[in-house]
């Protein structure tokens, strides 16, 4: 599965340089209105930055579907479907490189903007305010009742909603690609398909929170996110992604 | 027998492209899948090659129904460049190299050489005629047991074609079997054994060109005229 994933995170390599290249030059103005003490150009980048990250975290959250649409849609999906692998490892690699996708561009960006914003209240305050910034941030964190495992528990529940997100994506290309084989109104179905799905669990989810008990049940930390909310989202994922092989098994032609 | 096709059929819409197709193939032969445009000898390569899945009927690979593991032993050949348009030619050696166990990558590198492709050439940007004999390296640098070649003479120059079916005559033997869907009749007729007619989906004739040759003398043009 290794070399399955090697292939399927380099699909993505474009996209990653190009956020990373925006991160970069973005960084640069930021850097450039601190060090020239310029503030247009500093609030510039900021503006730039936080707008561009929502952008990445729609389109990076979504990308392992757009590259499994293509991989369906253009004669280079023949590079993946001809190898000897079987469906859950194509499935399992794409899910994987994805998530890696994920972590690398989020960790790196994460990483960059952190040590930026320290290095500019080191070089505007000194030393003394990036302590009292840090103790700050404790404090806050403290005062608001909010413990380092609720971090731990958001992080978890941000990648089960992810999951879901991603399993729902291939079970909706999938599903568009078998009833509209060679179309062109494939993409366009896959998303009605995508929305279609996600309606449909989040009713089962409201009528599991129906049954006396779960509702009532006491979430993680300070985190909206109880015991049955994980049970749910975990047979949810593994059932669209048994779905997904099955149907793309019996059924998906490229 | 290596392949049966049992009632094959599969369905775009409501247009049968290949329908209730019953065929075998033999272990060492060379067979010819001949017919006209769209009369579904694409849709039964890939059936085969299981990028397709049939509406209907099966396909059994040495007895049993065909499946993932097979595709380790059967190379397929599209008509069209599929080759992912990040890869240099090298790249195509290691993809190949990575996930098919009987791909010889010397024979690759020697292949391409040969056919004036050096590995750092982007795929992107070769001409039609560099990647059909792009694809046709990777495709017979494998040790497959069952070649689907669909149409590897198309696009090719005559000095190349001459060079491409060497490579198949040397690759054919008694192990393997080799498919080649083509429209170029006089370029096979002296090397395949079987000339397989398909005409709107369905199996036209199966003939076995050295008996048709003694009983007739009909050549392959005549035989595809006559027959489809």
């Amino acid at each position: 599965m290794g070399k399955l994933i090697k292939y399927e995170f380099r699909k993505q390599r474009t996209s990653r340089v190009a956020i990373f290249i925006a991160l970069a030059v973005t960084l640069a103005g930021f850097w450039t209105g601190i060090l020239f003490d310029n503030n247009e150009i500093m609030s510039l980048s900021i503006i730039i930055m936080s707008m561009g990250a929502v952008f990445v975290l729609i389109y990076v959250g979504i990308e392992g579907i757009l590259v499994f649409n293509r991989d369906l849609r253009t004669k280079q999906s023949y590079m993946l479907w001809m190898l000897p692998k079987s469906i859950w490892e194509i499935l399992g690699a794409k899910f994987i490189s994805a998530f890696l996708q994920m972590l690398i561009v989020f960790g790196i960006s994460c990483a960059a903007v952190g040590v930026s914003v320290a290095g500019a209240v080191l070089t505007i305050g000194g030393l003394a305010d990036l302590v009292r910034m840090g103790q700050k941030m404790s404090r806050t964190f403290v005062e608001g009742g909010i413990q380092w495992t609720d971090f731990v528990y958001i992080a978890f529940g941000v990648f089960l909603a992810w999951t879901l997100v991603i399993m729902t994506g291939f079970l909706a290309v999938i599903l568009a690609r078998t009833v509209l084989v060679k179309s062109k109104f494939a993409g366009g179905l896959a998303v009605i398909l995508f929305f279609a799905i996600n309606f449909a669990i989040e009713r089962i989810y409201d009528l599991m929170n129906k049954i006396p008990g779960i509702a009532s049940s006491a979430n993680f930390g300070a985190v909206d996110l109880n015991i049955w909310d994980v049970v749910f989202y975990i047979v949810v994922c593994l059932a669209l992604f048994g779905a997904s092989g099955l149907l793309a098994e019996k059924k998906l032609s490229v | 027998m290596m392949l049966e096709c049992r009632e094959l059929t599969k369905w775009f819409g409501s247009k049968a492209a290949v329908a209730d197709l019953t065929l075998d193939l033999e272990r060492g032969k060379i067979y010819g899948l001949l017919g006209e445009n769209g009369s579904g000898k694409t849709t039964w390569m890939k059936m085969v090659a299981g990028l397709t899945k049939p509406g209907r009927g099966e396909i059994l690979y040495e007895g049993h129904p065909i499946d993932w593991h097979d595709k380790a032993k059967i190379a397929y050949m599209a008509t069209e460049p599929f080759f992912y348009d990040f890869m240099r030619v090298g790249d195509v050696g290691e993809y190949y190299e990575a996930f098919f166990p009987d791909f010889d990558r010397e024979k690759y590198g020697k292949t391409t050489r040969s056919m004036g492709l050096s590995s750092e050439m982007k795929v992107r940007n070769l001409s039609s005629g560099m990647s059909a004999k792009l694809k046709l390296a990777a495709t017979l640098s494998r040790q497959a047991e069952l070649y689907l070649l669909d149409e590897p003479l198309n696009g090719i120059d005559y000095k190349a074609r001459e060079e491409i079916i060497s490579l198949i005559l040397e690759e054919a033997g008694e192990d393997n079997t080799f498919v080649i869907s083509t429209h170029l009749l006089e370029e096979v007729e002296s090397f395949i054994e079987y000339a397989v007619f398909i005409k709107d989906g369905h199996l036209a004739d199966k003939v076995n060109l050295e008996s048709e040759r003694m009983k007739t003398g009909r050549s392959l043009t005549e035989l595809y005229t006559d027959i489809l």
